[in-house]
């Protein structure tokens, strides 16, 4: 392979290219309802070419790889015609290696057969409650070899072997209508998806009492979230603010982002570790072959760090951190989060609730959105917090706030920390879902905005 | 490579061994040109090209697909081994098509050279940047070409090319309030050969949004823009689909005929407008492109399906069959069309003493939208005090039903519809809506 991407590289003529092939198979099984929606096997091959002239880039994606010569002058030739101030690429070192995927059960080793089968144990599961008026399970897996070539002398292999399923319960009584749902999906192998009975009974009985909880009530609240939206809150709120391609030409932005600011208390400390083995979000090189090391982006309440890919790194002249991923051939590398949690701390999860008079407990995500200073989370479903301990279960509840005064009004950080991958993902510049794992422990933040009835 | 060719050894193969086999060929190529920080950054060549088979083996589907046109063989084994565990087939594959009179192909998108979608873009940036240089503009200008092919053993062989043109604009301005974001955007089978509309929507909002107001938590009547609409039009997108309506999903499920809504709302699902983006003249089971009413008069009266769904149904399909090359057909939307009111944006303005225009909310499509539930921030939105706008508001959510709100709430529907790609609405003012604020 190696020798057809060097025989296309030699033809083009820029300040740098960079040639991705990938060649990948894949499984699903779904079942939405009693109906086996889809099940099968699929094959991908594709590959893209990105070329960098005088700080402009020039972009081609393509399934006819045999062709590779041809995609590669159209890239350099697409890059003369931007004109752009630059500073280049940050140098590293070239990376030559081959890694390969080594799940603990590989996916492609179990018949489809047994996916199935797999399934439709745990839709059954689902749809043995007379209140559910429907399912979703889904089996996902996905093995991708993917070869890249620079003109700076980076040569990789990378294998990544991705396994995942997700189960959602809606019930429904009358025009009332509930959903909950769990996923796990990362790279540790086939194993994960097995032995899901106990959770698939509890995503069940989430959905159906979630028919007879209500609302909350609309206003400023203390809420005590979970590790689970902990994990959205750390990825959708502050995580994408420490993009560097998001800051990196904006001065008034980097004076908000200067690092050494503070932007909570003493006990926050958030990082993105793209080394974490088996995670979702775990890679050994990024999509332009720089090593993926951990960042820390809060340290003690301080902004630290920041993600960068080369061109952002050189861009704020900050070292690179291997945060440049892209979702498939077809995309350019974007700087992205890997692996992103807040640390734990000693407090358990009583803790928390104690003194908090009239609050909420939120739990689980539905969704996250942020337009960098204003964020939305759907919780999955909510209890009143009276007097320090949980009451009433609450659905409908929905957070909003602004980033920086709400990580400012972090009050308490628990020490059950956990991290989430799945077969969702981030979805930044329409790459989605890119594999990530977010996480964090239990996590109690004054004044936070609760939409209700 | 021979596409001709290719179909006809798929269909070949795979018609050996099931009694019917369909291929869907997709292909397309966009030329996007993008902008960060006020200037180009990227011009890039997307192309793509796959093929997904459905076969019919034993009375039950089988499905694969692939982008390796040297791997047709697993291709065929894959949909066969799919098939050992697929649904009972519902459906038989047409045999012909009539397709719709429809125009989706204009030849001066496909004609649009980088270096003039590059001097589109940078002339919309340019001139935002005029009226507020402190801002930080990024843009997308692309054309895209793309092909269909729909044909099976029962003799089908139907296809289509088609242009789309889109244009996006987004301007970034940071305060000391925070971060603004506004942006706007079109797509469209034909080209747009100025953007003037996008810049003034974008300075416009920019302009609107120097003052502050504040709004406390409570229920005031709010008017949901077109943009905004969007949001709250998620909910009855789900509800007349009909892959959720066959699992019992939908709330509206059971419900044709019924009085869903106010008698003055009427929607339709619209695949025949020209050069709309969303428009086609067939779909891609090879069945014409129709006009559906969803809700007419606030009755409901149709669901959306693909062949299969339909079949479980008993139902008729409508033409509404979408997939890209990589899954099977399920139902989908082709435009959305609403039939306009009698009232003025002014005076929907006019009647409000203390109330709330939106124009764009975050969070959209988050909450249980199946529930018609709603739940989001107001990422742009404006006080309304005696009919006048009286400044942006921030950290407040709205939030309520939407099927309430059609059904009781609609103060009026405005008279101007806009369409910016997909969709076709008026203005809508509602009596009351709940608003969370920190106050």
């Amino acid at each position: 392979m190696f020798d057809t991407l060097r025989k296309a590289l030699a033809v083009g003529r820029a300040d740098y290219i960079e040639i991705r092939v990938q060649e990948s198979t894949a499984a699903s099984v779904q079942y939405t309802g009693k109906e086996l929606e889809d099940i099968g096997r699929r094959t991908r091959l594709g590959g893209s070419v990105r070329a960098m002239v005088q700080g402009g880039w020039g972009f081609a994606s393509f399934n006819e790889v045999d062709e590779l010569p041809r995609f590669v002058r159209a890239a350099c030739s697409q890059a003369r015609l931007v004109q752009r101030k630059s500073a280049g690429l940050a140098p590293v070192e070239p990376a030559r290696d081959s890694v390969v995927a080594r799940p603990e059960v590989d996916p492609r080793q179990i018949p489809l057969a047994q996916k199935q089968a797999l399934c439709q144990r745990y839709n059954d599961i689902v749809l043995s409650s007379p209140k559910v008026q429907t399912s979703n399970v889904v089996y996902r897996d996905s093995t991708v070899n993917e070869y890249l070539l620079t003109s700076d002398g980076a040569e990789l292999h990378q294998e990544t072997c991705f396994a995942g399923t997700m189960v959602m319960a809606v019930a429904k009584d009358g025009a009332n209508v509930q959903r909950a749902y769990d996923s796990v999906g990362d790279v540790r192998g086939y194993q994960i998806v097995e032995g899901r009975d106990a959770v698939c009974e509890a995503v069940t009985r989430r959905a159906v009492d979630l028919l007879s909880a209500g609302p909350p009530q609309a206003g400023a609240h203390t809420v005590v979230l979970d590790p689970k939206l902990c994990g959205v809150f750390v990825h959708e709120a502050f995580g994408h603010l420490s993009e560097g391609d998001f800051i990196h030409e904006n001065e008034r932005l980097r004076q908000v982002m200067t690092l050494g600011r503070r932007f909570g208390p003493d006990e926050l400390s958030i990082c993105d570790d793209p080394s974490l083995p088996g995670e979702a979000g775990y890679y050994a090189y990024d999509g332009e072959g720089v090593s993926g090391d951990r960042t820390d982006l809060i340290r003690d309440g301080v902004l630290t760090g920041r993600l960068h890919s080369r061109e952002t790194a050189a861009m704020m002249d900050e070292p690179v951190s291997g945060n440049a991923r892209c979702l498939s051939y077809s995309y350019a590398p974007i700087v992205r989060m890997s692996n992103t949690y807040m640390e734990p701390r000693e407090h358990p999860f009583e803790q928390l609730l104690a003194g908090i008079d009239n609050g909420l407990y939120a739990v689980g995500a539905i969704g996250g959105q942020t337009d960098m200073e204003m964020f939305t989370f759907s919780a999955e479903e909510g209890y009143e917090i009276k007097n320090g301990r949980l009451g009433r279960k609450l659905r409908d509840v929905v957070l909003t706030g602004n980033v920086f005064e709400t990580l400012a009004n972090i009050e308490m950080i628990g020490n059950d920390l956990q991290m989430q991958g799945g077969l969702g993902g981030c979805g930044k510049g329409g790459q989605s879902p890119l594999r990530v794992s977010d996480g964090g422990p239990s996590v109690r933040i004054k004044n936070v905005v609760v939409g209700g009835r | 490579m021979d596409i001709n060719a290719l179909i006809d050894t798929i269909l070949r193969k795979a018609g050996a061994r099931a009694q019917a086999a369909e291929v869907f060929y997709e292909s397309s190529e966009s030329r996007p040109v993008e902008f960060e920080n006020n200037a180009v950054k990227y011009v890039a060549t997307k192309s793509g090209r796959g093929v997904g088979l459905r076969v019919i083996k034993d009375g039950r589907l089988g499905f694969s697909s692939t982008s390796d046109f040297s791997r047709i063989d697993e291709l065929v084994e894959n949909a066969m081994e799919s098939a050992g565990f697929g649904q009972d087939a519902k459906l038989e594959f047409p045999d012909r098509c009539e397709p719709a009179q429809v125009e989706v192909y204009d030849p001066a998108v496909n004609r649009l050279e980088p270096e003039a979608a590059a001097d589109l873009g940078q002339g919309a940036i340019d001139a935002v940047l005029a009226r507020h240089p402190d801002v930080q503009c990024s843009a997308t200008v692309g054309c895209t070409l793309s092909e269909e092919r729909v044909a099976n053993t029962r003799g089908l062989d139907v296809g289509h090319t088609s242009t789309s043109f889109s244009a996006h604009l987004t301007a970034l301005s940071v305060g000391d309030g925070g971060f603004l974001w506004v942006g706007d955007g079109r797509a469209k089978a034909r080209l747009i050969p100025d953007l003037a509309p996008l810049v003034e929507k974008v300075a416009g909002d920019l302009d609107r949004a120097k003052t502050e107001a504040d709004i406390s938590t409570g229920s005031y009547p709010v008017i949901f823009t077109p943009d905004a609409m969007a949001t709250l039009l998620i909910s009855l997108s789900q509800g007349v689909n009909g892959k959720l309506v066959q699992k019992g999903a939908s709330p509206l499920a059971g419900r044709l005929g019924e009085q869903i809504a106010d008698p003055r709302l009427s929607v339709f699902d619209d695949g025949l407008v020209d050069y709309a983006t969303y428009s086609a003249p067939h779909d891609t089971e090879g069945l014409a492109s129709t006009r559906t009413p969803l809700v007419e008069d606030g009755v409901l009266r149709n669901y959306l399906f693909d062949l299969q769904t339909a079949g479980v149904m008993n139902a008729r399909a409508t033409g509404n069959g979408l997939r890209g090359y990589g899954s099977q057909p399920g139902p989908g939307h082709n435009n959305t069309i609403i039939t306009p009111g009698d009232a003025s944006l002014d005076q929907m303005l006019a009647g409000i003493r203390r109330g709330l225009l939106i124009d764009g909310v975050l969070g959209g499509g988050m909450s249980n939208t199946l529930a018609g539930e709603f739940s989001v921030n107001i990422e742009l939105g404006f006080l309304i005090e005696d009919g006048r706008l009286a400044g942006r508001v921030k950290n407040c959510m709205a939030f309520g039903n939407v099927y309430d709100l059609f059904k009781d709430g609609i103060e009026a529907i405005g008279d101007t519809p806009e369409m910016k790609s997909s969709l076709s609405v008026p203005p809508f003012c509602f009596k009351a809506i709940s608003v969370g604020a920190q106050g």
